[in-house]
């Protein structure tokens, strides 16, 4: 067993958050949902569309027990964003959402002089802040500052399928912060998953990936296995990875006295 | 009276709560959210707020996206 | 040319300033290489700056080096003193000729006991150690202990007088699989002064022991310099020097660095420039950052305490329970130490110290018991 995700103060067993977009229905949507064994959705908030209508995913999402996390994207500064995330409060009565503010239509590459308005305003105003960025180690301090539950540097540009192009920079990140980092966008493959989980993730966000996938079920299910098997290497402590979590006190008193 | 519904001109014959607005287009309550002249109307005041000539009334649903 | 005619081309006092001239810029450096580290990064490894500012950070380096290349485990050997017996006289030596004390050569009746006790003690890894005399102790007496030795020894090293090359391929073939030999120290002048009498006193005989062992195809070596003889700075920047020479022209030789620290002997010895503890924890991390795959060993010279600390840094083989006079196992207390057991923990008591660090002790080492030679 591995250790419960903490976020904004609730645990989680699973540490798969899931992006909602892009699948063929809500039902499809709703069975990938459940193969990833993902206790967190993010959704966005748009206009309603009566003429069309749109399948309802929410109550879907809630029966499959998902904390759902409303996202502010289609926000192109910040005024749009706290708009969007007090709409979201509203209208599910949940004060958790995901800033992401990205002016960019070509690449979606978030803003990160807005988002940090956004954060900063909503996190004063009692929301729990998850906060989309830019795999950028001091705007992430700065957000952690301004309040934010966690960071979500991303790995490559959204849809990208990337993997982790940022690996520097994210390692970087999870050493420095004392918020959970959520590596987010870019990841296409199990493997990169995984990979975010061997650095020290505290987790990933995944949409693209699966949605997408020939079977997103599968993919899904996939996704599931590669996380948990990255978390679990984490936790059994990596051949090659820095024994300092590890050292005991009375070694940390021997080497500070030797540095005297 | 007209008023401006999802950025779409909107008749309406007689003056009219949000809430029976909502009603009429048939959308529910649970996971919606409205703001009148870009400010958010609170759930508990849709049934009392009425609709006037001129409005920009603003519906939002929480959907898959992001 | 041995590296003795290469050492020989360079003052190794030179050592020391670059050592003491090294920039907190130049161990940064050292510590950013994954491999390929030169002298000058084995310089900043040692110097006060790398100490003060880095120490915490090379600790943890070399824990993880370590982990990654030799595992949670610890190789247990045992040194078995043949003889007291030496015609060399060094001043730091407690066995020196100048030190009147009774004499011995353990019989082959007296090593065989020996050995049973080291067994019974759990120890497949004997250490032969002597004192130089080749009249009593050299190869015809050798002949005879090998065979018996290699009855009880997974693995057989040596550690007695530097001897030619024909003498250990001769060995080789009755079972020794490691010798040590150790410079003391890499500077002329020390040396001759702490040299006065006896074979030892040749600098370029001994120096070329390692290429000898490298051309006998001795499958280990171990080097190292006597701590304290001389400014620490020289000796420990010439092991790694002569570490970089044998990696490069024995290339199949394991190579093994071992770090003894001048400790109180008969005759009241004491160190020039004496190596610190904290100093310690450093060398043994610079070694481990510099060349990934050395053994590096500690005796118990060091007390418990200190070598538990050390030991999951860097070490990858330890004695423990050990004795320093002959026939010491099977009848303490009757011969001279050659120096104070620091550490006297009983085998299980050291053990269950490595435990409590998740270290595993290995008696058996059981990569070599495949190609033994008996």
């Amino acid at each position: 067993m591995t250790e419960k995700l903490v976020l904004a103060g609730k645990e989680f067993d699973s540490r798969l958050i899931i992006g909602t977009g892009k699948f063929a229905s809500a039902q499809a949507l709703s069975d990938a949902a459940q193969a990833s064994g993902a206790q967190i959705a993010t959704l966005a908030v748009k206009r309603v569309d009566i003429k069309h209508g749109r399948d309802d995913i929410v109550a879907p999402l809630k029966d499959l027990g998902i904390t759902l996390m409303p996202n502010t994207s289609g926000a192109r500064d910040a005024r749009e964003a706290v708009f969007a995330a007090r709409l979201s409060r509203e209208a599910l009565g949940t004060d958790w959402v995901k800033v992401e503010v990205h002016p960019d239509q070509k690449y979606l590459l978030p803003d990160p002089v807005e988002t940090y308005k956004a954060c900063k305003e909503l996190a004063a105003d009692g929301f729990k802040v998850f906060a989309y960025c830019s795999a950028d180690p001091c705007l992430c301090k700065a957000l952690e500052e301004a309040g934010v539950c966690a960071v979500m540097p991303l790995g490559a540009p959204i849809g990208s399928a990337r993997g982790l192009e940022t690996l520097p920079f994210l390692k970087i990140i999870i050493k420095e912060s004392k918020v959970p980092v959520v590596v987010d966008a870019g990841i296409g493959a199990p493997s990169d998953a995984a990979k975010a989980f061997e650095l020290g993730a505290a987790a990933v966000m995944v949409n693209t990936a699966i949605a997408a996938a020939r079977d997103p079920v599968a993919m899904a299910a996939a996704f599931n296995k590669a996380c948990a098997a990255g978390r679990e290497a984490y936790e059994a402590g990596l051949a090659d990875s820095v024994e300092s979590a590890r050292a005991t006190s009375p070694m940390e008193l021997f080497l500070s006295e030797a540095m005297k | 009276m007209q008023i401006m519904f999802n950025q779409e001109p909107v008749e309406l014959t007689a003056p009219l709560s949000l809430q029976d607005f909502l009603s009429q287009h048939g959308i529910q309550a649970a996971g919606t959210a409205c703001a009148v002249n870009e400010e958010i109307v609170p759930k508990s005041q849709w049934s009392d707020f009425m609709l006037a000539e001129g409005m920009k009334l603003d519906v939002f649903s929480l959907v898959a996206g992001g | 040319m041995s590296f003795f005619d290469e050492i020989s081309q360079i003052d190794v006092d030179k050592f020391a300033p670059l050592v003491e001239s090294r920039t907190d810029a130049d161990v940064e450096r050292a510590l950013s290489k994954d491999d390929n580290l030169d002298l000058n990064d084995f310089a900043a490894l040692i110097s006060e700056k790398a100490r003060v500012h880095y120490l915490r950070d090379m600790a943890y380096k070399s824990m993880t080096l370590t982990r990654r290349r030799f595992g949670r485990t610890v190789n247990m050997y045992l040194p078995l003193y043949l003889t007291n017996l030496c015609s060399n006289r060094c001043r730091y030596c407690g066995f020196s000729t100048a030190n009147k004390f009774p004499r011995t050569v353990l019989t082959l009746p007296e090593i065989e006991e020996e050995c049973q006790a080291i067994n019974k003690m759990g120890y497949e890894n004997i250490l032969l150690v002597s004192g130089e005399n080749e009249r009593r102790a050299g190869m015809p007496y050798f002949r005879e202990v090998l065979p018996i030795v290699k009855k009880y020894a997974a693995f057989l090293q040596m550690e007695v007088q530097p001897l030619s090359t024909e003498d250990y391929a001769e060995l080789k073939t009755l079972g020794l699989d490691a010798v040590s030999v150790y410079q003391e120290t890499y500077h002329p002048g020390c040396y001759k002064e702490n040299h006065l009498a006896g074979k030892k006193m040749d600098m370029r005989w001994r120096m070329e022991t390692p290429d000898r062992l490298g051309q006998a195809g001795i499958d280990k070596v171990g080097i190292g310099a006597l701590l304290g003889l001389y400014d620490w700075k020289v000796d420990v920047m010439a092991v790694a020097m002569h570490v970089l020479y044998m990696r490069r022209n024995y290339w199949k030789t394991r190579l093994s660095v071992s770090f003894p620290r001048l400790r109180p002997a008969a005759g009241g010895f004491q160190p020039h420039t004496p190596v610190t503890d904290s100093k310690m924890v450093q060398l043994i991390c610079a070694f481990r950052i510099f060349d990934h795959e050395l053994d590096l060993t500690i005796s118990t010279r060091e007390s418990a305490d200190f070598r538990d600390m050390i030991i999951p840094l860097g070490i990858t083989a330890v004695s423990a329970g050990s004795s320093t006079e002959p026939g010491g196992y099977a009848h303490k207390g009757k011969y001279l130490e050659q120096w104070t057991v620091n550490d006297d923990r009983s085998v299980d008591e050291v053990v269950a110290a490595l435990h409590k660090n998740n270290l595993e002790a290995v008696f058996h080492d059981a990569s070599t018991t495949y190609f033994k030679a008996v």
